[in-house]
C-alpha cells in the first residue's frame, strides 16, 4: 500500500529523468567539472606536504633498499634483493614476533581499559564530558620520551613502587619490574591509551541511548545489551582505535629501548640500530619497507574480517 | 471494575526531577485489552508516565501495579511490556528479520517457533517481503510498523506507544491509525498511547487521560471528554471551547446569569454550585445557533448579543468568530451549513447577531484552574 506508491513515485521519477537527456548531461558535466576545481584546490596543500615529506622520503628508502652498505656507512645505489633476504632470516623472526606479540598485548589493554573508560564519559559524563576528555589529553602536554623516562623513576629497584612496598613490609628485596616483558607492554599500553580512548569515545558518544533503552525493553540484560548492541554499534570505533594504537606500538622503539632490556628488543629497535649504529642504511631501508608490507597484509586481513562482521 | 480485569494501576506516582515535579501524584487503571491514550501537551508528564511503567524511570512515590503485581525497581527487560519509541530505536546493524526476532532471541525460544512468530508479526504489519532490509533502506511508515512487530511479536501484558506517529506526514499517520486501531482489535493486547494530538486520541482510544502540568484533569471515553469536560483545562484542549464567566443568581431550581437587553444564561444546579458566586461555564461552537436580530428566541434558551468579526467557509460548516461586548471575549460558532445555497448569503462579518443555545450545553467548570488552551482547531 504505502510501499506501492513510494515505488510508483520513484519508478515514475525514473521514468521521466532521461527524457532530456543532453540538457541534464551537460549541466552534470559542469557540475562535475566544478566539483574537480574545487575538491583540488582543497587538497592541494595536504597533496603537496604528503608528496614532498612523505612519498618521496619513502621512495628514497625504496630506492636504497636495493642498494648496499658502503665501506664507510654510505649507501651503495644498486638493485639487489640481497637486504629483504636477510630480512627473513631466523635472527629476527622471534624479535618480529615479539614486536607483533607486545603490541597486540598493549592493544588488548587499551581496549579493555579505553571501553570503559570511553563509554562512562559518553554516558555518564554530563555536564564534565569536556573536562574529562581533556585530562585525557592532558599527557600530551608532556612529551612521549619524558614521559616514557619517568616510568623509570617508577619501576626501577629503588623505585616509587618497590619503596612503598618495601617500607609497608610487602616485600623483602625489590621486586625486578624494569627491563622485563611486563614493563614495555606497561610502558606502551600507557602511552598508547588516548588514541584507544578517544575513537571509542567518539562512536560511542554519537549512539542513539534509545537503542540501548529499547534493547532492555526487548529483554536483555545490562551484559546482552553491551555484547549484542553497544559493541556491534561502537565496532568503528573499536576499529579506529585498535589501528591507531596497534600500528604505532609494533614499530615504536622508545619504549622498549627505555623501559626493556636486551631480551625485549622490538623490530623497531633493529631498524633503528641499523640506520644509527650499523650504518646500513640499505638494510635499515628493506627492514623498514617489510614491516610496512607486514602491517598493511595484518590491516588488510583485520578490517575485512571485522568489517565483515559489522555488515552481517 | 474487578483486579484481574486491571492490566496497570498507579497509585499515587509521583516523579520529581530535582525541584521539578513531571509526574504528580497520578493514580489510574487501565483495563486489560483497552485502548488507552494519555494526552496532554507537551511537559505535562505524558511520556515520563510511559517511561515508568516501562521501567526506565523510578517513581520518586507511589506505585506501579501491573497485573495486580508491583514492579518497583524491577528493570525494564523484567518486565513483561514493551514499548514503540517515537524515533522507533530500531537497531541499525540488523535486519527486519532480526530486529523482530530479538525478543525472542532472548527469551531462548526454539529457532522454529521464533522463525514462525516473526513472519507472522512482519505478515501482521505487511512487511513480509522485507525481512532482508536494514532499517535505513526502508521509508519511515516503514520503520514504524518494524518497530510495531518488533514490540508485539514478544505479546507483552501491555503494550507502550511513545507518539509513534508522530515523525509521519498527515496521510500516512491518518492511514496508520486505523491499522494500529485494526491490530489492537486482533492481537487483544492492552495499548497504553502517548499523544499530544487529540484528534488522534478521540479516534483511535477507548478511555482517555487527558493530562496537564504532571497531573491527570479528566479520564473519560471520548464522547465524555468532549461533551462534558471536567475542567477548563479539558474543555479547552479537546476541541474548542466557549467560555462564560459571570455572577449568578436563583431561578427556579437553578441558576441563571443576567445582563441588559434581555441576555442570560440559564444553569441547572449542579451539586455545589453556590448561587451569587462567579460561575464558570463552557459551551461548544456547534451547539450555538446564530439568530437575526428580529427573530425571537425561546425564553428558556441562552441568549447573548454579538458581532461577527470573521467568516470562515469551511465546505461542510462555517465558523463564525463572533464577539460578545458583554463577557468581552470572542465566541467561536460552528454552523452547519444546511441552510446554505449558492444563491443565499452566509453572515458577513460587521452584522449583528443573536447567539442562542439550549442551556443543556453548558458546562459548569470547577472555579480557578487553567487558563483557557489556544490551541485551534476540532
Amino acid at each position: 500500500m504505502i510501499q506501492k506508491g513510494e515505488d510508483l513515485l520513484s519508478g515514475g521519477a525514473a521514468a521521466s529523468a532521461p527524457a532530456e537527456p543532453g540538457l541534464v548531461g551537460r549541466g552534470l558535466a559542469r557540475l562535475r567539472g566544478r566539483r574537480f576545481l574545487v575538491a583540488n584546490i582543497l587538497l592541494a596543500p595536504t597533496t603537496m606536504w604528503l608528496v614532498l615529506f612523505m612519498v618521496l622520503p619513502l621512495l628514497v628508502v625504496l630506492v636504497y633498499s636495493f642498494g648496499s652498505r658502503g665501506a664507510f656507512g654510505d649507501v651503495v645505489l644498486g638493485f639487489s634483493l640481497h637486504n629483504y633476504a636477510k630480512v627473513f632470516s631466523p635472527l629476527w623472526f622471534p624479535i618480529i614476533l615479539r614486536s607483533f606479540g607486545f603490541a597486540a598485548v598493549a592493544t588488548l589493554l587499551t581496549l579493555a581499559m579505553g571501553y570503559p573508560l570511553a563509554y562512562f564519559i559518553a554516558m555518564y559524563g554530563g555536564r564534565r564530558k569536556s573536562l574529562y576528555l581533556i585530562l585525557i589529553m592532558l599527557p600530551f602536554w608532556t612529551s612521549y620520551l619524558i614521559r616514557t623516562y619517568s616510568w623509570i623513576v617508577i619501576l626501577r629497584s629503588q623505585g616509587v613502587v618497590n619503596t612503598v612496598l618495601t617500607s609497608l613490609g610487602v616485600i623483602n628485596d625489590p621486586l625486578n619490574l624494569l627491563n622485563t616483558r611486563f614493563s614495555v607492554i606497561l610502558g606502551l599500553t600507557y602511552g598508547f591509551l588516548p588514541f584507544m580512548t578517544l575513537p571509542l569515545y567518539a562512536s560511542l558518544e554519537k549512539l542513539d541511548k534509545s537503542l540501548i533503552e529499547a534493547a532492555q525493553d526487548l529483554g536483555a540484560s545490562r551484559l546482552w545489551t553491551l555484547l549484542t548492541v553497544t559493541v556491534p554499534l561502537s565496532l568503528p570505533g573499536i576499529v579506529a582505535g585498535t589501528l591507531l594504537v596497534f600500528i604505532p606500538a609494533v614499530g615504536d622503539f622508545v619504549t622498549p629501548d627505555l623501559l626493556g632490556g636486551p631480551d625485549q628488543t622490538m623490530i623497531g629497535n633493529v631498524i633503528q640500530s641499523q640506520f644509527l649504529s650499523t650504518r646500513d642504511w640499505a638494510y635499515g631501508s628493506a627492514l623498514s619497507f617489510s614491516l610496512m608490507a607486514i602491517l598493511l597484509v595484518a590491516i588488510l586481513l583485520y578490517v575485512r574480517k571485522v568489517g565483515a562482521e559489522e555488515l552481517g | 471494575m474487578t483486579s484481574d480485569e486491571v492490566a496497570i494501576r498507579l497509585e499515587g506516582v509521583t516523579k520529581r526531577f530535582g525541584d521539578f515535579v513531571a509526574v504528580d501524584d497520578i493514580s489510574l487503571d487501565i483495563r486489560q485489552g483497552e485502548f488507552f491514550s494519555l494526552l496532554g501537551p507537551s511537559g505535562c508528564g505524558k511520556t515520563t508516565t510511559l517511561r515508568m511503567i516501562a521501567g526506565f524511570e523510578d517513581p520518586s512515590e507511589g506505585s506501579i501495579f501491573l497485573e495486580g503485581v508491583d514492579v518497583d525497581r524491577l528493570p525494564p527487560y523484567r518486565r513483561n511490556v514493551n514499548t514503540v519509541f517515537q524515533n522507533y530505536a530500531l537497531f541499525p546493524h540488523l535486519n527486519v528479520e532480526k530486529n523482530v526476532a530479538f525478543g525472542l532471541k532472548r527469551k531462548r525460544l526454539p529457532k522454529k517457533e521464533i522463525e514462525q512468530r516473526v513472519h507472522e508479526a512482519l505478515r501482521m504489519v505487511e512487511l513480509q517481503e522485507r525481512g532482508a532490509a536494514k532499517p535505513n533502506e526502508l521509508s519511515g511508515g516503514m520503520q514504524q510498523r518494524v518497530a510495531l512487530a518488533r514490540a508485539l511479536v514478544n505479546l507483552p501484558a501491555v503494550l507502550l506507544l511513545d507518539e509513534p506517529l508522530g515523525a509521519l506526514d498527515l496521510k500516512l499517520r491518518r492511514q496508520m491509525q486505523l491499522e494500529l486501531k485494526h491490530i489492537h482489535e486482533d492481537v487483544g493486547i492492552t495499548f497504553i498511547y502517548v499523544t499530544h494530538d487529540q484528534e488522534e486520541a478521540l479516534t483511535m482510544s477507548d478511555r482517555i487521560a487527558v493530562m496537564n502540568r504532571g497531573r491527570v484533569e479528566q479520564v473519560g471515553v471520548p464522547e465524555e471528554l468532549y461533551e462534558s469536560p471536567a475542567t477548563r483545562f479539558v474543555a479547552g484542549f479537546i476541541g474548542v471551547s466557549n467560555f462564560i464567566e459571570g455572577p449568578i443568581e436563583r431561578r427556579n431550581g437553578g441558576g441563571v446569569m443576567r445582563w441588559d437587553e434581555g441576555q442570560r444564561v440559564i444553569v441547572g444546579a449542579p451539586a455545589g454550585m453556590s448561587l451569587g458566586n462567579e460561575v464558570a461555564l463552557s459551551v461548544r461552537p456547534e451547539k450555538i445557533r446564530l439568530l437575526e436580530m428580529h427573530e425571537q428566541a425561546p425564553e428558556e434558551q441562552c441568549l447573548l448579543l454579538g458581532t461577527v468579526r470573521d467568516v470562515v467557509y469551511l465546505g461542510m460548516t462555517t465558523q463564525y468568530k463572533v464577539d460578545v461586548p458583554v463577557l468581552g471575549r470572542q465566541f467561536t460558532v460552528l454552523e452547519q451549513n444546511v441552510k446554505v445555497a449558492s444563491d443565499q448569503t452566509l453572515w458577513e462579518a460587521g452584522e449583528r447577531a443573536q447567539l442562542s443555545w439550549h442551556p443543556y450545553h453548558n458546562r459548569v467548570l470547577p472555579p480557578g484552574g487553567e487558563a483557557e488552551h489556544t490551541e485551534e482547531g476540532v
